[in-house]
């Protein structure tokens, strides 16, 4: 591959193996001073892995790296660091019972006099986050912060190293529109100064937005590198995917029957307050607005995960009490929630092993498990809805974020809903899965669920629901029917501007 | 998606097989290590000998195993051992109840000391370090409470045969911790008890949402491994023909090294009971070969730590090459 | 829920606390002044120990002392704060069971720079001689006892075997020095050595272990008879009952019984009652100026068939 002059960071001929695994296979990438470069690929394509090695977390196992003229090969992060290449991850581990200060300061507090100057690191702190517009008290402990602000925060943290190369892996899967404007300010701050930026993200409109060049990746190759301009969405899905992809929304028009959940007047104090909506079978009924409105606590509460505090909520027209996910369950509730790894999935545990949790009693006689029954029953989902996995006794912690949730998908799905309740249901998976995911979706109203979405995506809910519910900080601020979806008027609701029917 | 090209370099065989196996291979190791050492450590007698002595320690380990599988962790066997042996002891007297009272009673002591423990925390949200820290300590004193401080002697025959006796030619030991150990075994693989304190283990809050009782799965297990630890002080008192109020003291911590040799994780989730067989023999070969190269206790000691160390390490690294 | 159980389990346990430190505080004001007597005991969990302070407490009650008895619970650092503990309790008289040799003394020294008397009972501590006086019997001479009913069995010669204390314990120590005082000029080698911490448990599982190890044996010396009988289960399951003798020190109940059913060869007589009763008395002795010996030996005696009908209870 021809080395571009004014390329200041050089990766050729990468190659990194695992056990039973190729990740990366001759892999060579570039970075010019001020651009944005987007890296793309499918789940499992190695944009983490590249990324990983450059960010010493990962060592390669051939290939070489320069960056300014310099050969590197990092041994640990803190070396990588040192040298000017800082990594914001996908995944956030904060440490929860420290500050925000503290978590963008470990091990390099300002001291005074051999003791950590908590006035000072506050103050820095103050700057950083200034930076990207927000108002975060620094003394805030993670664990109380939402899973955006956790992203803010270690934004704040990367920059605060002042890097020559900031890689973003996935920087705005968990935050909302308005945050994602922030950060592409920050973003075009930092072009301008100079850095180079590696920009890893599935989301098309943002990556024609802010990127400069483009590299596509595919089991573990790279496929092409091309200037943004010079390429379209359907050229790019289908360089990523190696096949065409025609309808990312295959909504369908579908037969809405009689009303199956309704919640009226649900409320936690300090949480949400009096939300009512009805949701009828084969209908998709989407639930919008920014990163803590509420919604995830709304649909907790009707899984059993959180206990209301007023208001009641219905199934099939009968009062029910849920009081534990025991019950919700039993009435035919189903809750796909936001975290996976948190909530969804024992990643310790096997696929087989987490689909089957919840049909226990089912699949066993006298108290034994029926291997065959239930090895059926995994089989025929594994291969429903395209789970791909080497085979049902694989820990769930080794599959890709898609198959993940596919695996948690179908868990659920066994309960046989009447209510299938997901909340974000593609965040931080490739087209390809998120595609599928989106026409199981369909194809479960088809079949005459009741289906809630929670999104933060826009054009998936618009693309998806037939009602949207939009709350803005604990309040339902109005119902929009899918003839009236726009992007204008969800977020106008989502910014706490009253006007839509409730 | 098609997946990347598969490849199997010896190099990766060889961590595979050290990740699956690498417990056994140090077993063997240390076995091939003693019998050098000492020509009479191989002989079927001595055999017999360490695997009878590893019976009564083993079934505890194999209620601590899964205890630590469900994401618990009990300290308490020491002492239950010792209030369940007393306890069956004072009905082990000649003539005065038929055999099988003190084998249920010695279990359903166990089995109450460890539901209690089960109830205190996951009822109480108390963290099972500190519950079963305190039913040690509740256990030793109703032990000395239970006997007034002297060891309960005179025992019926039946009662020591319980422990003493032969099936076949094998001692009653092995044959009775074989047993517990396939019991338990198809308890925790094949029935969805087991199923749902490996899901309780590997994620609490997953288990909840997906409907599991996490409450009565607790008290479950705690409860299970109470009653093994009862029984195991009814084979103690059986086999040293006394009900001992200190009998078992420091129980709970080789039964923790034995699970923890053997693979089983701390965090939960992860563990089979075929590991801990052998972290209990691997901690019994190390006692029983330098007791007879007459090594002092202390160096033994110094040794059996060092091997915890040595076998944990080596089953992180393989883990994590996976 | 959480809180309140916390709250209720800390109630309780101050209400407890409260009972048992009340339970002691029997001395009634106004009457004739109570001599007050502390003793911290090395374990209250073995049974000759208990024989020892059950004959404190019926002597204390006659004499109408308060008596008040902790337990070490085998550690000498909780010994020394025990002791400390009842010199700021300003007892009348501190008697001492130490668990180690070395590790007590420090017991001593404080009791001592308080002006507060100490003596020491059933064992012995390295600073003995700061101490009042030493009531118990002497280590050494039961394990010289031990030695000449083991030279009368054997006739002179043997391979032994030698099942200790805890390591360090004044009595491994001293029943080791007097079993090779009694072997002196005669043809006896200890083969083996080894402790099995006083626990029945633990000499079962190192007869074995050493049953299979092919040393030659004939003679089992332990230093106390739980760990005699675990070794003597071993050597009767092992089929060598009659081939390999074994030999104990303290006299318990089980232990005489084996004795006259012929399976224990023998075993030495610790008066532990004597001991307790004696201790008690020295305290009030000290307590009311007497000036006492500096050291008070109650005798041991040989226990084998021929007398142990005399001491089974």
């Amino acid at each position: 591959m021809e080395e571009k002059p004014d390329e200041f960071l050089h990766m050729e001929g990468i190659n990194k193996s695992f056990p039973g695994v190729v990740a990366l296979n001759d892999v060579s990438f570039g970075l010019k001073r001020g651009e944005v470069h987007v890296l793309i690929g499918e789940n499992g394509a190695g944009k983490s892995t590249l990324m990983k090695i450059l960010a010493g977390l990962y060592r390669k196992d051939g290939g070489s790296i320069t960056l300014d003229g310099k050969t590197l090969d990092f041994m640990s992060p803190r070396e990588a660091i040192r040298n000017g290449v800082a990594m914001i991850h996908q995944e956030l581990t904060p440490i929860p019972d420290m500050s925000v200060a503290e978590n963008i300061f470990i091990g390099r507090e300002p001291l005074r006099l051999g003791l950590i100057h908590k006035k000072e690191m506050a103050r820095r702190t103050r700057e950083l986050l200034k930076m990207l517009d927000s108002d975060m008290d620094p003394s805030t402990p993670m664990r109380r912060l939402s899973v955006a602000e956790m992203q803010m925060v270690e934004i704040s943290k990367a920059l605060s190293y002042e890097p020559r190369v900031i890689i973003m892996d996935e920087p705005t899967s968990a935050i909302t529109e308005e945050e994602v404007e922030n950060l592409f300010k920050v973003i075009l701050k930092l072009k301008e100064a100079g850095t180079g930026i590696v920009y890893i993200s599935h989301k098309l409109n943002e990556i024609f937005r802010i990127g400069d060049r483009i590299t596509v990746l595919r089991d573990g190759m790279k496929v092409a590198t091309r200037n943004a301009s010079e390429l379209d969405r359907n050229e790019l899905i289908s360089l990523m995917v190696g096949r065409e992809i025609t309808d990312v929304f295959p909504k369908r028009d579908v037969p809405i029957g009689a009303e199956v959940l309704s919640v009226r007047g649900l409320g936690i104090k300090g949480v949400f307050a009096d939300i009512n909506f009805t949701v009828r079978s084969g209908e998709i009924f989407g639930i919008a607005g920014l990163m803590g409105a509420g919604r995830t606590e709304v649909v907790e509460t009707i899984a059993g995960l959180r206990k209301a505090e007023a208001g009641t909520i219905s199934v099939n027209g009968k009062q029910v009490v849920i009081s534990s996910p025991r019950d919700s369950i039993r009435e035919g509730i189903s809750l796909v929630s936001e975290d996976r790894k948190k909530i969804g999935l024992n990643l310790k545990g096997s696929v087989k092993e987490n689909m089957t949790i919840l049909q226990l009693r089912r699949l066993s006689r006298f108290g034994v498990m029926q291997k065959r029954r239930e090895c059926e029953l995994v089989d025929g989902q594994i291969e429903k809805l395209r789970i791909r996995t080497p085979d049902r006794n694989r820990k769930t912690m080794f599959l890709s974020g898609g198959n993940q949730q596919k695996v948690v998908i179908a868990k659920w799905l066994l309960n046989s809903p009447k209510v299938l309740i997901l909340d974000e249901p593609t965040r931080g998976i490739d087209v390809g899965a998120k595609a599928e995911i989106h026409k199981l979706i369909v194809d479960f109203a088809e079949k005459g669920m009741a289906v809630v979405m929670i999104s933060s995506e826009l054009p998936e809910v618009m693309g998806m629901a037939d009602r949207v519910l939009v709350m803005h900080e604990g309040r339902a601020f109005g119902c929009l029917d899918r003839a009236d979806l726009s992007q204008e008027a969800i977020m106008r609701l989502a910014t706490g501007h009253a006007g839509g029917k409730v | 998606m098609k997946g990347p090209a598969l490849k199997n370099p010896p190099r990766e065989l060889a961590g595979m097989i050290l990740s699956k196996f690498g417990i056994y291979i140090a077993f063997i190791v240390l076995c091939v290590i003693m019998s050098t050492l000492s020509p009479y450590f191989l002989r079927v007698k001595n055999v017999l000998n360490i695997l009878n002595q590893v019976s009564i320690i083993g079934i505890i380990a194999l209620g601590s195993t899964v205890v630590l599988i469900s994401g618990g962790l009990d300290l308490s066997p020491g002492a239950v051992v010792a209030v369940a042996g007393v306890m069956a002891a004072h009905f082990g007297h000649p003539g005065q109840y038929p055999v099988f009272v003190p084998i249920v009673v010695a279990i359903m002591t166990g089995m109450l000391f460890g539901m209690f423990n089960g109830f205190v925390t996951a009822v109480g949200g108390v963290p099972p370090f500190i519950v079963t820290l305190g039913t040690l300590s509740i256990g030793k004193g109703l032990a000395m409470l239970a006997c007034g401080g002297m060891q309960v002697i005179d025992l019926s025959p039946a009662f020591v045969s319980i422990a003493g006796g032969d099936l076949f030619g094998i001692p009653i030991l092995i044959v009775l911790f074989a047993l517990c150990f396939l019991v338990l075994n198809f308890v925790m693989t094949k029935m969805r008890f087991g199923r749902r304190a490996y899901a309780v283990g590997g994620n609490e809050l997953s288990a909840h949402a997906s409907g599991v009782n996490v409450k009565a799965v607790k008290i479950g297990i705690y409860g299970l491994a109470g009653a093994l630890s009862g029984f195991g002080g009814l084979l103690l008192a059986s086999r040293t023909v006394v009900g001992s109020p200190i009998a078992g003291s420091g129980y709970e911590l080789d039964a923790i090294a034995a699970a923890v040799i053997g693979g089983t994780s701390t965090t939960g989730g992860i563990g089979v009971l075929s590991g801990t067989i052998i972290g209990a023999l691997i901690i019994q070969v190390i006692s029983n070969g330098l007791d007879m190269l007459n090594v002092a206790s202390y160096y033994q000691q110094i040794v059996k730590g060092l091997i915890i160390i040595i076998a944990v390490f080596i089953d992180m690294r393989s883990k994590r090459g996976e | 829920m959480k809180k309140i159980l916390l709250v209720a389990a800390l109630s309780a346990a101050l209400v407890g606390t409260v009972f048992a430190a009340g339970g002691k505080e029997a001395a009634p004001a106004g009457k004739a002044k109570v001599i007050r007597v502390g003793a911290s005991m090395q374990w209250l969990n073995d049974s000759y120990i208990r024989l020892v302070t059950n004959a404190m407490e019926a002597r204390a009650k006659e004499l109408g002392i308060e008596l008040t008895i902790l337990d070490g619970e085998g550690k000498a650092e909780k010994q020394i704060a025990q002791v400390e503990s009842l010199i700021a309790q300003e007892y009348d008289v501190i008697i001492i069971n130490p668990m180690s040799l070395e590790g007590c003394a420090p017991a001593i020294d404080a009791a001592v720079k308080a002006g507060v008397p100490i003596f020491t009972l059933v064992s012995i501590v390295k600073n003995q001689e700061k101490a009042v006086t030493y009531v118990g019997s002497d280590a050494p001479e039961s394990g010289k006892i031990q030695g000449e009913m083991i030279v009368k069995a054997t006739g002179g010669k043997g391979n032994v075997a030698l099942m200790m204390g805890p390591i360090g314990h004044d009595a491994q120590i001293g029943r080791k020095k007097g079993l090779m005082d009694a072997f002196a000029g005669k043809d006896y080698k200890v083969v083996v050595e080894q402790t099995a911490n006083w626990q029945r448990d633990q000499g079962l599982q190192l007869m074995e272990n050493w049953l299979q190890s092919g040393q030659k044996f004939d003679i089992v010396a332990a230093q106390n008879d739980n760990m005699a009988m675990g070794a003597l289960m071993a050597v009767e399951k092992a089929g060598l009952a009659g081939k390999v003798l074994v030999f104990g020190i303290d006299a318990t109940a089980d232990a005489c019984v084996a004795v006259q059913e012929g399976r224990l060869s023998g075993t030495v007589f610790q008066d532990a009652a004597g001991q307790g009763k004696k201790a008690v008395e020295v305290a009030q002795q000290i307590a009311m100026g007497e000036k006492v010996e500096k050291i008070i030996f109650i005798p041991y005696l040989p226990v084998d068939k021929s007398n142990v009908a005399n001491y089974l209870k």
